[in-house]
């Protein structure tokens, strides 16, 4: 009764329908079911599904155990793990934010990982740092591309890049050691890109590309050349950038006396005479477009060029420059690519206090190493000088920029700053709409040793302003203390 | 009940929520706020109409009441008062106001800790269950009595005859879908279930028509092979329940409740508490998995399944179901994966009993120690399935646990296996990337719902820790 067989004509018989071909019933079921019985199909149909219903699954065969997110990295603290969900899961979590930054880089810095539970739910953050976050987070943002892959392992992660190995980096990583090593090596470096350059997709030369803008020397000139008949736009625009900064090349000779005819020079003063810089603007311009055409338009120039043409040295620059804050602006910029921090805190102390977020503002502007980006902070960022505070934007760009928090005696400067006890006190009362935003940038850019200082200038604000750098200080602690 | 930020945070409804509670935590947007010492809480909050909202709460259960219009539940205004309680913000010791004591005597439920909190010489009658089951002490009109018994009997008979006919009806139903063939009803299975789900429910067999209902979204849930298979089961059982209903009087009073229970007779809590078939379990229990889905009778369903501390013969698990309209928004399930809590349970009767109420609790529910490991292997628990569905044909998902298991994967799918050996059950594939880091984990004590085809993971204990399904 109820034989294979008889369970294949039975089942056929149903699915295809039995006003079709009669179901076997009676056969099937031997004498249980009355065949002139007339829900003899009814009742055949109920035990068939309820036989099936005790089929047992199989025996496992062929199963791999073999974990998909292996890691050697150690887990995070348990106590950090809810912190990390409040922040960075659900709707209202925000993965990158400059908190979001600040937890990844704190990770990265202590060889922590994620644990394996909380990966889904930190699906978006594990997403936008996956390059910080160690192999598992790494095999999680690519979890799907695996599936299409044969090879289960197909994603590539690499803690720590050399020249033997940096091709298998993430574009990211790339990038930023290729920067690094310009700062130490620079022919090396360019020769380890040229090599490696064509089997990158676009966005990653245009990356390399730009990572050659440290200590650009004429020894780059034939790879920045070879690179006009590129394939992608992008990439010959960004040569190109780097060719008209070249000293002594013809396309940034060109552009020096096109900017140079630009500044005019005047003498001022009754009693002792000085030279006074200013920009002659297009007449096109608009006055809310003229800082980013002068940055776009000078940016590229080198300092000493630039005080050559106009007979001037690069020190003698600083004061004949204060009277046009946009000027100043580009002055900072320019001693700023070329590391000349001493300069570049004298021009934020005569007109530029507010020059950084401009500069924070230009695409090629970064800093490689964190003692250059120190530096560059320590020299730029001097909040005594701020009539109020900054943006909650410009905070937010400084720490894409750093990926580090400031100096102490930076952020000293800034709690004592009327600047901040400005926005204390109006923060206290009635906060502006994007004072969270502000507050958070700043908690990521305040190091471990006075985050109990920012817990106490903050301990007035309202709720909302301040909830989420509390949480990811109290994470960043945590992980710090890993 | 312990109030910690981190339990505020699983019964809030959504993120925004939790937002716009922070904003009020601020003394000024509270112009009244109180407490006794039985746990019970309560304030006046200044929204944005011209009287402040009230706001009760009971530590104890996390019973709430807003007076607010929101949807939401718990609304921002109760959200902001546990978490004042949980930061431990000053209350004032006060009397409790009436419409404190209002709503005390209106809540429903015999929780112990509810029933300390009530006065003793409340001059209110509590509406309790334990009251509803005392024989009325008023005088009564024996007519009228005699009269509502009659009519009462006569719905009763009637409804009987309706459901009876209705299912005369499903059973034609059935046979055209076979006379058809089942592999062309994928095709008009949406439109065929309403039909039948709808006649069922004019027939008063609600119950049964939300199984037939909910056919089709399981059924495409399916791969595509495991469809025909899946339709035939699903056609023969719910024969065999129209069949059962009919011969009702030949089964066990269990089964006999429990198939009327199946077709749509209701059995109030009341009545459960009265009922000598429904089997009493005290014990510890732990909350092993809360499910909050929205039905297509609009209606969400929360469920919170609860696995037994402690050996013994009484059923390991059990299900608690509550069914809240959708139109009054996001409510959360009371309890999280993982509390534990001291209770007494009704199971609603059953030769496989699962569904129960809490009869009486004892404490509040708290996070400790870690679910004992079961040392059944995959073969052990599929077995203890099999008894149930012998009992029960029409089971549905089923609560099995397995003890040193490991999940392992073939292609897309993952499978749990006890040791890595044996049987291996395939892991529901819906919730496959939230099971993808348990993968390769040795030694995991699993509890999952199977239902013949899929476990649906549910909890687990690790070596890295707990594992809890989305």
């Amino acid at each position: 009764m109820l034989d294979a067989q008889s369970i294949d004509v039975l089942t056929r018989s149903l699915i295809l329908g039995t006003a079709r071909q009669s179901a076997p019933v009676a056969q099937a079921f031997g004498g249980l079911i009355d065949p002139a019985d007339p829900k003899a199909t009814l009742k055949g149909l109920a035990l068939l599904g309820q036989r099936s219903r005790f089929i047992r699954p199989p025996a496992a065969q062929a199963l791999v155990f073999q974990s998909l997110f292996a890691d050697e990295r150690a887990v995070v603290a348990a106590a950090a793990r809810p912190l990390f969900l409040a922040l960075f899961s659900g709707k209202g979590g925000n993965s990158t934010d400059s908190l979001g930054l600040a937890v990844a880089d704190a990770m990265a810095r202590k060889h922590l990982k994620l644990h394996p539970f909380d990966l889904p739910r930190l699906d978006d953050f594990v997403r936008a740092h996956s390059d910080r976050l160690g192999a598992s987070a790494a095999a999680w943002a690519e979890r799907n591309a695996n599936e299409k892959s044969t090879d289960p392992q197909g994603y590539s992660y690499l803690d720590t890049l050399d020249v033997t190995n940096w091709m298998h980096g993430r574009p990211a990583q790339k990038t930023a050691f290729i920067s690094a090593l310009r700062a130490k090596e620079p022919g090396l470096a360019r020769e380890l890109l040229a090599g490696a350059f064509p089997s990158e997709q676009a966005p990653v030369r245009v990356g390399l590309v730009k990572a050659l803008a440290e200590r650009l020397s004429p020894a780059d000139a034939p790879f920045l050349e070879g690179l006009a008949n590129d394939r992608a736009p992008s990439v010959r625009e960004a040569a190109e950038s780097l060719l008209a900064r070249l000293p002594g090349s013809p396309l940034a000779a060109k552009r020096l006396k096109d900017c140079l005819s630009r500044i005019k020079a005047q003498k001022r003063g009754v009693l002792r005479q000085r030279t006074v810089l200013t920009i002659d603007y297009p007449a096109t311009l608009q006055d809310w477009q003229r800082l980013s055409w002068a940055l776009a338009t000078f940016g590229a120039l080198g300092l000493g060029d630039f005080a050559q043409g106009l007979g001037l040295s690069v020190d003698e620059l600083v004061e004949p420059a204060a009277d046009d804050p946009n000027l100043a602006t580009i002055l900072a910029l320019q001693a700023s690519q070329e590391g000349r921090f001493d300069l570049l805190a004298r021009l934020v102390r005569n007109g530029a206090a507010n020059a950084w977020t401009s500069i924070l503002q230009v695409d090629d502007f970064r800093v490689s190493e964190p003692s250059v980006a120190a530096a560059w902070s320590a020299s730029a960022i001097q909040p005594d000088l701020w009539q109020e505070m900054p943006q909650a934007a410009a905070f937010v760009r400084l720490y894409e920029r750093l990926r580090m928090p400031l100096l102490e005696r930076v952020v000293t400067c800034l709690f004592a700053s009327t600047a901040w006890q400005a926005f204390a006190g109006l923060c206290a009362q009635q906060p502006p709409p994007v004072a969270a935003d502000t507050v958070g940038a700043i908690a990521a850019l305040t190091p471990a040793t006075q985050r109990s200082q920012l817990r106490e200038e903050v301990a007035a604000f309202e709720p909302s302003v301040t909830a989420r750098a509390i949480s990811a200080m109290s994470l960043l602690d945590h992980i710090e203390a890993g | 009940m312990a109030l910690t930020l981190a339990k505020i945070e699983e019964i809030a409804p959504d993120q925004g929520s939790i937002q716009a509670a922070r904003k009020l935590l601020t003394g000024r947007s509270w112009p009244n706020l109180a407490s006794d010492e039985l746990g019970l809480a309560w304030g006046e909050c200044q929204g944005s109409g011209s009287l402040p909202y009230r706001v009760v709460l009971s530590e104890a259960d996390l019973g709430y009441k807003c007076t607010c219009p929101s949807r939401k539940f718990p609304c921002k205004h109760t959200l902001a008062l546990m978490w004042m309680r949980a930061e431990g913000r000053s209350f004032a010791k006060q009397e409790r106001p009436d419409w404190v004591s209002e709503w005390l005597a209106r809540r429903r439920g015999p929780s112990a800790s509810t029933r300390a909190a009530q006065p003793s010489n409340e001059t209110r009658p509590k509406i309790s269950l334990a009251g509803q089951a005392q024989p009325e002490t008023a005088e009564a009109d024996p007519k009228a009595e005699a009269r509502s018994a009659a009519q009462r009997e006569r719905n009763r008979a009637e409804r009987e005859a309706s459901i009876l006919s209705g299912l005369d009806d499903l059973d034609v139903w059935i046979i055209d879908q076979i006379e058809r063939g089942v592999a062309g009803f994928q095709s008009v299975a949406h439109e065929q279930c309403r039909l039948a789900a709808r006649r069922l429910v004019d027939a008063k067999a609600s119950s049964l028509a939300a199984r037939v209902e909910q056919l089709p979204a399981a059924l495409f849930g399916l791969p595509e092979p495991m469809r025909p298979a899946f339709v035939l089961e699903k056609l023969g059982e719910l024969h065999l329940m129209a069949e059962a209903y009919r011969r009702q009087s030949e089964l066990s009073p269990t089964s006999r409740a429990d198939i009327r229970l199946a077709v749509g007779w209701m059995m109030s809590r009341e009545a459960l508490f009265i009922e000598p078939l429904a089997l009493r379990v005290r014990g510890r229990w732990m909350v092993l998995a809360s499910v909050n889905e929205v039905q297509a009778d609009k209606l969400r369903r929360l469920e919170t399944w609860l696995g037994r501390l402690g050996g013994g013969e009484a059923p390991r698990f059990a299900v608690l179901m509550d069914f809240v309209p959708v139109s009054l928004g996001m409510v959360g399930n009371t309890y999280s994966p993982g509390e534990c809590f001291e209770a007494e349970l009704i199971f609603y009767p059953s030769d496989a009993p699962l569904r129960a109420i809490v009869a009486d609790q004892v404490g509040g529910a708290v996070r400790d120690g870690r679910w004992p490991a079961p040392s059944a292997g995959v073969a052990v628990a599929l077995a203890g399935y099999e008894a149930m569905l012998a009992a029960r044909p029409w089971l549905g998902a089923w609560p099995v646990a397995v003890g040193n298991a490991i999940v392992g994967r073939r292609g897309e799918g993952l499978f749990l296996s006890h040791d890595g050996g044996g049987i291996a059950l395939p892991i529901k594939a819906s919730g496959n990337d939230e099971i993808l880091p348990l993968v390769g984990v040795e030694g995991v004590d699993a509890f999952g719902l199977w239902d013949g085809r899929w476990l649906d993971l549910k909890f687990a204990e690790t070596p890295l820790g707990r594992w809890l399904a989305a």
